[in-house]
């Protein structure tokens, strides 16, 4: 792959902790914390529950919202990676590639169908609206990109944490993955700091980004 | 190291160019106009003249080659190698595709495809998507990546166009205004929703550069962390998104010359804008906003608008809010009513959109 | 309008209100008639407010032109189907 930016002259980078949604199963740090095949509204909630996580919200939000909470939330818990560090330094980086195309169809559908707009769920027709989500349940006041790729593009994603870390001043970042459309989810979230000891390996990114199954 | 901005080009509803449009702005009115879709409710909108984009499925493809062919013919070294980035600013790309044949090319990804092959980029384009302030961070982003040495050069480009989609949203929203929207006024009753296409090129080396327009400071991007569609009553994450940028730039505020608001004609936007000015002690600064001209280009807004306030700069003017009569708005601001002669040259250039995300980015406006 | 009819257009409301909003989990019967829809009642926001007022139009056909307005209509179920029942 191309990039254009080399790496020693930058900053080491570290990755603290790493999440994965993929079909029903969902894992912290490759530890097992739901499991389910059902259709995919009953296991976002599933996996969501499992986390016994208070957000009345949660059921009020559109499935790619719901996916972008679920794959941060471990990172929150009062013994997860980002316990410790101040709410208005962590900055959030969430690439895909459909984007917000999920409830766009639903909306579009409504539209043809009844000739109706629906405000609700207009509010979710834009790709960063799961961002803001996050960024409204956990308190995050910190920046944000919201990015859109044919598929994981781990130097661009290693480049927007470059940038939110040292030129943004943020002190974690997460950084991922989350897709949802036609009736299929996945995301891999990572929490990403200027640590002295970098394990940034984008060989390795990409093999975990790009697994299936 | 210094950052350059220049070799920009826009197409918007107020025309092509940024003379010509400056020169429409400064003599002419408002460009958005009445339309009366046969399925949904009547509007005002900006739309771009046909005899600049002709209509059919492609011309938001039409839009963006000729915007991007204006900007590589005004390169000096127009070869786009690993050293080249390029940030694609948009929040709807082709979304009437979604009820196409082909609804993938809804995909903003696609838009990006085409550029990269359109203009021979080596690297895939970045696609920054934060709702409307997605223009203005890309410029943020792109100056930091350049600053950061990622990368020597940058292409960032905004582009969104009028759909049914999109418009309709708005009306269910109760956002758009039946009248020409006047951002900053207290007659306020909504935006007006526009369509454009707009690029700068970012450099560390003027020279490749024919046309200069001014320097790149610093930028941030901040959240609100409060509501998906409606603004914080007290401009939280505007405040810190232009606390960011005059950090990163190593300015106080007291040295800004002008401020290009987001100013969408929403009671809200329009709103939280001014109290969060006023929180940055801003409410001297010359301010205005440019959607009474051209409506809301939403992810082209802020590349938009930013290269024609830093061309009015360049000429010595701030220009005035279009159609505004009576400011009314929470927060004491300096909302221009007149275009102003000035020998400043410090911008402000802020955008805020749903999902509480705001950006703001300070620019100088080239003087040799 | 008798008592019967009330009733039964308040457990209407609850049940239109629970499916065009999409309140995954709520039952009618969890909605009292004097409950805050907003804030820490039903925990609705101004988003609901425009969805609600779609409701009132296409299912009891009257028309609430400014959202504004829409608050002071939208306290609770009851003042939801008194305004109905006024304005029908």
């Amino acid at each position: 792959m191309q990039r254009g930016s080399s790496f020693a002259s930058m900053e080491a980078m570290r990755i603290l902790s790493t999440t994965i949604y993929r079909n029903g199963r969902f894992s912290v740090d490759g530890k097992e914390l739901a499991r389910s095949a059902g259709d995919l509204d009953h296991d976002l909630t599933k996996a969501w529950t499992a986390m016994e996580v208070e957000l009345p919200r949660f059921v009020r939000m559109d499935r790619s919202s719901k996916l972008v909470s679920i794959a941060a939330a471990p990172f929150f818990a009062a013994d997860g990676a980002l316990s410790k560090y101040p709410k208005d330094r962590i900055g959030m980086v969430i690439m895909g590639t459909h984007g917000s195309m999920d409830t766009d169809q639903r909306y579009l559908d409504q539209l043809e169908a009844e000739n109706h707009a629906s405000p609700g769920l207009f509010v979710y027709t834009l790709p960063n609206i799961a961002m803001g989500e996050l960024s409204i349940q956990h308190g995050l006041h910190g920046s944000g990109l919201c990015l859109l790729s044919d598929a994981p593009d781990i130097p661009q994603l290693h480049d927007a944490c470059d940038i939110l870390l040292h030129d943004h001043d943020m002190e974690a970042v997460i950084c991922g993955w989350s897709n949802i459309f036609a009736g299929s989810a996945e995301a891999t979230f990572m929490v990403v700091t200027a640590g002295k000891e970098g394990n940034w390996d984008n060989d390795e990114l990409e093999r975990i980004f790009n697994e299936h199954g | 190291m210094r950052v350059v901005l220049g070799s920009a080009h826009v197409v918007s509803p107020i025309g092509e160019g940024l003379a010509a449009s400056l020169q429409r702005m400064r003599e002419g009115g408002s460009a958005l106009q009445h339309i009366a879709p046969s399925d949904g409710p009547a509007a005002v909108v900006g739309k771009i003249p046909e005899e600049l984009l002709a209509p059919g499925p492609d011309r938001l493809y039409h839009l963006v080659d000729r915007v991007l062919g204006n900007v590589l013919d005004d390169l000096d070294r127009p070869q786009l190698n690993e050293r080249w980035g390029c940030y694609i600013a948009s929040t709807k790309g082709d979304i009437e595709a979604l009820a196409s044949a082909d609804p993938d090319h809804a995909r903003l990804p696609f838009l990006a495809d085409h550029i990269q092959r359109k203009a021979g980029f080596t690297q895939r384009p970045w696609i920054i998507s934060n709702a409307c302030a997605s223009g203005t961070s890309a410029i943020a982003i792109a100056g930091a990546a350049i600053a950061r040495g990622h990368i020597d050069h940058a292409i960032v480009l905004g582009v969104d166009v009028l759909s049914r989609f999109v418009l309709r949203g708005f009306q269910a929203l109760h956002a758009v205004s039946e009248a020409p929207c006047i951002p900053f006024d207290a007659a306020r009753n909504g935006t007006s929703l526009g369509e454009a296409c707009a690029a700068v090129v970012l450099t560390n080396d003027p020279a490749i550069l024919k046309n200069k327009l001014g320097t790149f400071l610093g930028g941030s991007i901040a959240h609100d962390a409060n509501h998906i569609s409606g603004p914080s009553r007290t401009g939280e994450g505007l405040v810190r998104a232009i606390q960011g940028a005059c950090d990163k730039a190593g300015i106080k505020a007291s040295d800004i010359h002008a401020i290009n608001a987001h100013g969408t004609g929403t009671d809200y936007n329009d709103g939280m804008e001014s109290i969060a000015f006023e929180r940055c002690e801003l409410s001297a600064v010359p301010m205005s906003g440019y959607k009474g001209w051209f409506g809301h280009t939403l992810g082209a807004a802020g590349i938009l608008e930013s290269i024609l306030a830093l061309e009015a700069l360049d000429r010595g003017w701030v220009l005035r809010n279009e159609g505004l009569v009576n400011a009314g708005v929470p927060g004491k601001v300096n909302a221009l009513l007149k275009d102003e002669r000035t020998t400043g040259d410090l911008l402000l250039k802020t955008s805020s959109g749903f999902g509480g995300c705001n950006a703001a980015v300070l620019l100088r406006a080239w003087k040799p | 309008m008798s008592t019967d009819s009330i009733t039964t257009l308040r457990q209407d409301l609850k049940a239109q209100i629970i499916s065009h909003l999409n309140l995954e989990g709520r039952t009618v019967e969890s909605i009292a008639d004097d409950m805050p829809l907003f804030d820490e009642g039903l925990g609705l926001d101004s988003i609901d407010v425009l969805e609600l007022i779609v409701l009132m139009d296409k299912h009891y056909g009257v028309r609430i032109a400014d959202p504004k307005q829409g608050r002071e209509v939208f306290q609770s179920v009851a003042t939801m189907a008194d305004h109905i029942q006024a304005n029908r």
